[in-house]
């Protein structure tokens, strides 16, 4: 009794001597990387801007289901709170770290909006979780996951119990630790549906979890996966939200359920998934080789400005030929077949339209920003 | 491999299972978990009075910051309440400490900057 009582005092301790920041970030979770990516670092929705404001968070990891890997973050981060479009796409940096701040480059697209869980605001309704997925392009993302000073996370789910110490890679803070305050916490999360303007409201969630002390996270650490402190460095929830005293996430079993689970397109296949990546492998690598074969067709195809493998959007499990066109997918989908040798073809819009000048010319900045 | 991921999925599945209650760690004892659970209950029971309360902003169970033994419901108020608006807080639920927790506002945390490149709008 003695003992376990000395021993979460030392964790305690531990605690909030390891929240106090290394001296000098050696890793700046803020820069551009190199593709591909390691997750824990800044990005966003290209268009999370508002007339005198633009917005980031983190891509936190990378979910695998089945055999592909999506960017799991907050739905606030990757999907505008509900208000984008699936396909639209992330950049990393976000536009909080672009050069100038705000400049919407596309040429820095790592993914696309694929799949996220809307977030209710109804008084009546409860939520459990604020998570998105984001399809990686080509080559943009690290294939194995690895965050940027954690590495490769565990695939041990982990339920979170009071006093377990955790850490998180975050846009912001970078790399903290803390220790999970209090479980089964119901709390009332202020968004701003605008960024950095407009309309405050109000969405309840239900069976989160809390994380001391205060340091443990600020605004733009949103969407970083919160691990196990230990190196096993396994899942235990998704952050994505806080007050000047708490850290609140969501827990990595509710995420990876509402993720996996049977809600939007194509989702009743995912959960079964897990069982056959060979197959999917394998799948993958006959598509290779076919888009190899036609290489010339689909490289003379309207706009068209360069191919990959990847999965289908409507069937995670279905490996696909992407076509990446400029602009007008519309009239590539028509010159181009349907699918080649029983692999479908996906005609996916990209670049230049999202090129949009600086915002140099965007209203005076409030005095006030949100967190 | 195949193995493997079979694993993983059956972790997945339990963790995921009804009661969402898959024990997790081999430190807290089960009987700490218990306690937890109980407790729980008993916060969920009570949500709507404490939601009522002055600047509550949420509820959450944890262990008591004095007796690390002693399971206790986390009121979170979004401002410390006044002597007044204090009274009004239960002392203890069900036989459950109390223990109300000053968080301040509780919001999502994206970043955000002004669009002009003048200086960062962090804190």
């Amino acid at each position: 009794m003695k003992k376990t009582r000395i021993l979460s005092l030392l964790a305690g301790l531990l605690a909030l001597t390891l929240a106090i920041p290394a001296a000098a970030q050696l890793v700046d979770h803020k820069a551009y990387q190199n593709r591909p990516i390691q997750l824990g670092t800044s990005g966003g929705n290209i268009n999370d801007r508002s007339k005198s404001f633009c917005c980031g968070g983190t891509l936190g990891s990378l979910l695998k289901i089945g055999n592909t890997g999506y960017i799991l973050s907050n739905n606030h981060v990757l999907a505008r709170t509900n208000q984008a479009a699936i396909g639209e796409i992330i950049i990393q940096p976000g536009l909080i770290d672009q050069t100038p701040v705000c400049f919407q480059d596309a040429n820095d697209a790592v993914a696309k909006l694929f799949k996220y869980v809307p977030i209710s605001f109804d008084k009546k309704q409860t939520n459990k979780v604020d998570a998105a997925l984001a399809l990686p392009l080509n080559g943009a993302v690290d294939s194995q996951g690895r965050i940027l000073e954690i590495g490769a996370p565990g695939n041990q789910v982990v339920d979170p119990s009071p006093g377990l110490l955790v850490k998180k890679s975050g846009r912001t803070t970078g790399l903290t630790y803390g220790q999970v305050q209090a479980v089964g916490v119901t709390i009332d999360v202020q968004y701003q549906l605008g960024c950095g303007t407009g309309k405050k409201v109000t969405a309840r969630f239900v069976d989160q979890f809390a994380v001391s002390p205060a340091g443990f996270s600020a605004g733009g650490d949103s969407g970083s996966l919160i691990v196990t402190a230990d190196n096993a460095s396994n899942p235990v929830g998704l952050l994505f939200a806080g007050s000047s005293t708490l850290t609140f996430a969501n827990k990595m079993s509710d995420v990876v359920a509402a993720l996996t689970g049977a809600t939007g397109s194509g989702a009743s296949a995912r959960s079964t998934a897990q069982l056959a990546p060979s197959h999917a492998a394998e799948q993958v690598e006959r598509a290779r080789n076919i888009k190899e074969r036609y290489r010339d067709f689909l490289e003379a195809l309207p706009e068209a400005a360069g191919h990959g493998v990847g999965f289908s959007r409507s069937n995670p499990n279905e490996a696909v030929i992407q076509v990446y066109v400029r602009r007008n997918a519309e009239q590539a989908r028509r010159s181009a077949l349907p699918s080649l040798e029983g692999v479908p073809v996906e005609i996916v819009e990209t670049g230049e339209i999202y090129a949009l000048p600086g915002c140099t010319a965007c209203a005076a900045p409030a005095k006030k920003a949100c967190r | 491999m195949s193995g493997a991921a079979i694993l993983v999925a059956i972790a997945i599945a339990m963790c995921c299972s009804s009661d969402g209650r898959a024990q997790a760690e081999a430190s807290p004892s089960s009987e700490r978990e218990d306690a937890i659970r109980q407790a729980t209950e008993v916060k969920d029971r009570n949500l709507e009075k404490l939601f009522k309360l002055p600047q509550v902003v949420g509820a959450g169970v944890g262990f008591s910051s004095k007796h690390p033994d002693q399971p206790v419901i986390q009121v979170y108020v979004s401002r410390q309440p006044s002597a007044r608006q204090m009274r009004q807080f239960p002392k203890s639920l069900e036989g459950i400490p109390v223990e109300i927790v000053v968080t301040g506002p509780v919001k999502a945390l994206p970043d955000s900057r002004p669009q002009e490149t003048k200086k960062d709008s962090r804190k």
